[in-house]
């Protein structure tokens, strides 16, 4: 059975979109989809790749296409472009790692999801707080007992060694940049495609078509 | 009117690609060519070409195969050997032609150098084959007046390749392909790349993906 993996950076602009993409359009949600939480700017410093935005000209441009995508696909975006970017995320993705580590994989997919419509699709918090990242996740949780939890373990060992797999395992699928994702097709060959751009490969490997004839009834 | 500007410099297989759809799916926007110097682009914004890091420039070669079998994009099979190579000389001498013969035989002319190094694998770092490509694309006698022009007004020629490049840096470009378009309505936009080519199509009226496109089993 054909799955799709993301791997995926709060960080990283256009994972969300590519997320709310994979998880809520029609094209995609009849395939299960596997979330995996790295550290983007440990791919950046691994692969020898610099963060768009240290280019003025690309960061400008990403800024204008960012909202050009969310625009086209109905997807929430907050009205402003955040006034610190990039964020540094590494608190957000070890939350993430420990809600799986946790609570399981459900959980972390629903955490890291909603994490980036809080911020990316509303504005709601800062990652870089960590009052506000507890919030964040109490809330996403339904338990200020249970984010207290991971708040705990958040700097220790368990969760940065997880938090540094997934990012190697990211590279070692070829990631030099986010979103990254990997389908298993049906008959079991991998493909690999980077940006919420490559959605059209995602959705041929799973023997879909992207973008949809109707885009205006999307989401 | 609609109308498309592309900035282009053909040691971009990206570049070659998107002037392709273009002249392939929208025949009936009017098009302006811009060559450009890329390696002016990258210097001025400190951006560096896809492969200068290896995952990147290995995941850039798939997708480019996966993209031209998607659109049935004829192209050469793998890259040449020398890659990339500079293209200075082959980016003047468009823009020569442009000086010498007007705006439409120089869209012929940087066409002609696209299809020159993408799909007949020719050398276009050699002067003797950048000639070449000039007269098969343009004839004997318009290639001489481009020639004259390359080699008499030097310094116009230097000149407006270096406005031309400024030009897309100016209207924030960091690489090519790099569009400008204008909608019916006169709206104007920037868009880049290969990949955002749906954005085009729709500025300009036209249905995306194209209708024609024969859906081939992927083999991705």
């Amino acid at each position: 059975m054909a799955s799709v993996t993301i791997y995926h950076d709060l960080a990283s602009t256009f994972s969300y979109p590519a997320l709310e993409l994979l998880y809520n359009h029609p094209t995609f949600t009849s395939t299960p989809l596997h979330v995996v939480p790295i550290f983007l700017g440990g791919v950046f410093q691994t692969t020898g790749n610099k963060p768009p935005p240290m280019i003025p000209a690309k960061r400008e441009y990403l800024l204008l296409e960012f909202y050009r995508k969310c625009r086209k696909f109905s997807i929430p975006v907050r009205p402003e472009f955040p006034k610190k970017f990039p964020i540094n995320s590494m608190n957000s993705q070890r939350a993430a790692v420990a809600v799986g580590l946790l609570y399981g994989e459900q959980e972390m997919s629903k955490v890291v999801r909603e994490m980036g419509v809080a911020f990316w699709g509303k504005g709601e918090w800062n990652p870089e707080d960590k009052g506000d990242l507890e919030k964040v996740v109490a809330k996403i949780l339904g338990s200020a007992e249970k984010a207290k939890k991971v708040m705990e373990i958040i700097g220790g060992q368990e969760v940065k060694a997880k938090l540094t797999e997934n990012t190697q395992d990211s590279v070692k699928k070829g990631a030099f940049g986010g979103p990254w994702m990997v389908v298993k097709t049906a008959d079991g060959k991998e493909v690999v495609a980077w940006g919420v751009d490559a959605l059209d490969v995602v959705a041929e490997a799973i023997g879909k078509e992207w973008p949809p004839r109707d885009v205006k009834a999307s989401l | 009117m609609a109308s498309i500007t592309l900035y282009i410099d053909c040691v971009s297989n990206y570049g070659y690609m998107a002037l392709h759809l273009v002249k392939t799916h929208f025949s009936g926007v009017p098009l302006k060519l811009v060559p450009v110097f890329l390696g002016g682009i990258m210097q001025a914004t400190g951006n560096r070409p896809p492969f200068a890091v290896p995952l990147k420039g290995n995941y850039m070669k798939l997708d480019a195969e996966r993209t031209c079998r998607r659109y049935n994009i004829p192209i050469r099979k793998g890259f040449p050997e020398k890659f990339p190579m500079p293209t200075l000389l082959a980016q003047r001498v468009q823009v020569a032609a442009g000086i010498a013969l007007g705006q439409e035989k120089g869209n012929t002319v940087v066409e002609a150098f696209e299809k020159a190094l993408w799909l007949e694998e020719v050398d276009i770092e050699s002067q003797e084959n950048c000639g070449a490509v000039l007269v098969k694309a343009v004839g004997k006698e318009d290639a001489g007046k481009v020639l004259k022009t390359l080699t008499e007004n030097t310094d116009a020629v230097k000149e407006q390749l270096k406005k031309n490049t400024e030009a897309a840096i100016k209207s924030g470009s960091f690489g090519v392909p790099w569009f400008v378009v204008k909608d019916k309505d006169g709206k104007e936009d920037v868009i880049w790349g290969v990949d955002h080519i749906d954005l085009v199509a729709e500025m300009v009226g036209v249905q995306w993906p194209p209708a024609g496109l024969k859906k081939e089993t992927a083999q991705l």
